[in-house]
């Protein structure tokens, strides 16, 4: 380090400390995307592959099956905007709660710290989720599907918040699974329960008040009406509120972040 | 400063040696306690970074940061925290909420069936009483409609209501603006929620007086009554000229068949072909019994007179007469000749065009029915609308909620700053 000159202006130090940020989460993110699976260059392609198969997995088993259209013209439609942000939150959810569990002999480093690694993996799983829905549309568009909204920027906005949300419970995650390693698994029933109420296939019209009032607790309810809400006007299985998903997100992006600050790995490397 | 961990420390031992089996996730429990504990006092003093280490000699290095710290919390959560206090303190108007429950009912209980029931009604699907969800939903897309607004009188009403200087300057509507942005505003303080199982609707207006809370209520209960019976009438005036036009279509099929018959009577010069053609059996049975009577007196006089005397041949000329009017009569009912009308082939015709003329009797009479009963059930079937709660006149303002608001601006401000401030930590992780 010594062989950097040091400045006393603030703003110089800040700037410097900055590219150094840039570059070493460039350089993890490199690393990352190379070592996937195995030491291949093509690795991150098969960790695009992994959620696109399963979105396509989910989705083609339910169009064929599907007997009747719950709303619109097409269960495409409908069955591809309820699963598009499952899958679009629950892999960044999965992939930056694993930061540091993989990525942690790094940590070696002196300068790689904890918050790096999940940085560096948040703007892989941002990119891959995007290279992923962009494949997603592009095959639907491709089978003449209509699936390009007649609200682009209310669709667009749920895709971002669908990864939003699973990039900010990654977080959270990270630093509840440095706690108590069995969170990535219940945290898996977490996600399931989510999918399940979701109504991503189903609809879910004819529920008790009840009912509805304790499905809106379910982020990614919010999330899969918000998108639905691009395609189909006046949609509302639940009143949507973006302020929750929001509150959601955000929430437990600052609560993961500051747990990261106060453990910094500490627990995990015990 | 070590005091609280040791004692932490001291706790997770006792937990340990207490609990047994569950030990281990206790002791965890325990472990990340401590952790945490320590992590936190570490948090709070200056973080240990290499940075530091190496500029020790900079006394001014901890301060800006702190500085920082601070200046980004006055500016992103104080500020905004204090200002929203302020506002909902001093500034924020009340809003007093008037709620009203209402459903969309069809009167008719009654099914449509029997045999002159007409096919009008069940493709209007205006018999008995199902379609009231969907009315609902139809009440319900119309109050949250552009036209609900231009309805209740448009940017006029609109202003007279919220745009009054008594309303602070954020939550007023400002004046003279598109009609686009009056229903955006009215979407913000009128929201009406469809309980999809029951059908009821559930109203709530917010308005800056408990006068006018009430009064817009009453006014869009008010509109949806006239949007229900507008919808009704109009499928009220359809069914009723489908069985209008019906009655008219058998009408004049009645009059066709009726003017057949007379022209038929007119060529054939008789009123009735069956009347005729009984007449003409009539008499040729009586015919039939003079000829016979006739041949038995022959028979009988055969062997007492001989057959030049008078008696007889006058008997055979009778007998020829007699033969010659059944002739006649049978070529009359039968024949085929060409000028001849014979009855038979007449008969046949007019039978055709009575049978017609039955059956556009009977479509006639049936439409003319079906006509009486689609208006008298439509009268029946007609929807209105039900209330469940009037609305009533708000006594507190329960709007703006203003501690949770201020809760909520304070929250959002903290979440910010905290995302930002760990974030530019990380980097600031880096200081060389």
């Amino acid at each position: 380090m010594s062989f950097i000159e040091q400045s006393s202006q603030p703003t110089a130090r800040i700037l410097q400390a900055m590219k150094a940020q840039g570059r070493i989460v460039g350089a993890l993110m490199l690393r990352d995307m190379r070592t996937r699976f195995g030491r291949s260059q093509l690795s991150f392609l098969l960790a695009l592959f992994w959620p696109l198969s399963h979105m396509l997995s989910l989705f083609l088993p339910f169009v064929w099956f599907s007997k009747y259209v719950p709303l619109g013209g097409s269960p495409s439609v409908y069955i591809a905007t309820g699963i598009a942000p499952y899958i679009l939150c629950m892999y960044p959810a999965r992939m930056v709660s694993m930061a540091i569990t993989v990525n942690h002999p790094l940590l070696m480093f002196p300068i790689v710290k904890t918050t790096d690694l999940i940085l560096a993996r948040i703007a892989v799983e941002i990119l891959g989720a995007l290279v992923v829905i962009s494949i997603f549309v592009f095959l639907l568009v491709a089978f003449e599907v209509d699936i390009l909204p007649p609200d682009p920027a209310i669709a667009v906005s749920a895709i971002f918040m669908s990864i939003v949300l699973g990039v900010a419970l990654g977080v959270l995650n990270v630093v509840v699974v440095s706690i108590f390693k069995f969170w990535q698994f219940i945290f898996m029933a977490v996600m399931i329960v989510m999918w399940v109420t979701a109504g991503s296939t189903t609809v879910q019209f004819n529920y008790s008040e009840q009912t509805k009032y304790l499905l809106s607790f379910n982020p990614l309810l919010h999330l899969v009406t918000w998108m639905r809400s691009a395609y189909y006007g006046d949609y509302s299985a639940i009143p949507l509120s973006k302020a929750y998903v929001m509150g959601v997100s955000f929430g437990s992006l600052f609560l993961g972040f500051a747990g990261d600050r106060l453990l910094r790995g500490r627990v995990l490397l015990q | 400063m070590s005091t609280p961990a040791r004692d932490t420390n001291q706790a997770s031992v006792t937990l340990k040696a207490l609990a047994g089996p569950a030990g281990g996730a206790l002791s965890l429990l325990a472990r990340t306690r401590t952790v945490v504990a320590q992590r936190f006092r570490q948090m709070l003093a200056p973080a240990p970074t290499p940075a530091r280490e190496f500029s020790a000699g900079h006394t001014t290095a901890g301060s800006w940061v702190g500085r920082a710290l601070l200046f980004s919390f006055i500016a992103m959560v104080m500020a905004p925290t204090l200002t929203a206090s302020l506002y909902y303190g001093f500034l924020a108007s009340n809003e007093y909420v008037s709620e009203t429950r209402l459903t969309v009912r069809a009167a008719s209980e009654d099914k449509q069936s029997g045999p002159d029931s007409l096919a009008v009604f069940s493709k209007l699907g205006l018999g008995g009483n199902k379609a009231t969800v969907q009315d609902s939903y139809l009440v319900l897309n119309y109050l949250k409609s552009r036209s609900v607004v231009e309805d209740i009188g448009g940017d006029e009403y609109m202003e007279q209501k919220f745009s009054h200087s008594g309303i602070d300057w954020f939550s007023r509507l400002p004046r003279g603006r598109p009609i686009e942005e009056v229903w955006k505003y009215w979407t913000y303080h009128v929201s009406p929620v469809i309980d999809a199982l029951s059908g009821i609707v559930t109203v709530k207006v917010y308005a800056f007086s408990p006068e006018d809370a009430q009064e817009i209520a009453i006014k869009i209960l008010d509109l949806s009554e006239r949007l229900v019976n507008r919808v009704s009438e109009r499928s009220r005036a359809a069914a009723v000229k489908e069985a209008e036009a019906e009655v008219e279509r058998a009408e004049h099929e009645l009059v066709a068949t009726r003017s057949d018959l007379q022209s038929f009577r007119n060529q054939s010069l008789t009123i009735d072909p069956v009347a005729k053609a009984a007449s003409i059996g009539e008499m040729m049975g009586k015919l039939l019994v003079q000829r016979s009577e006739i041949e038995n007196q022959i028979l009988t006089f055969s062997g007492a007179l001989s057959a030049n005397s008078p008696t007889v041949r006058n008997q055979k000329n009778q007998l020829d007469a007699v033969d010659r009017q059944i002739a006649e009569l049978k070529k009359q009912l039968t024949s085929t000749g060409e000028n001849d009308r014979p009855v038979a082939t007449e008969l046949s015709t007019f039978e055709q065009l009575k049978l017609k003329e039955q059956f556009s009797e009977k479509k006639y009479t049936t439409a003319e029915l079906s006509l009486d009963r689609a208006k008298l059930d439509l009268e029946k079937t007609k929807l209105f609308i039900s209330l469940v709660v009037e609305p009533g006149l708000p006594q507190y303002p329960l709007f703006p909620e203003r501690g949770i608001d201020i809760l909520l601006v304070f929250a959002v401000g903290f979440v910010s700053w905290g995302i930002l401030s760990l974030i530019s930590a990380s980097v600031l992780d880096h200081l060389i």
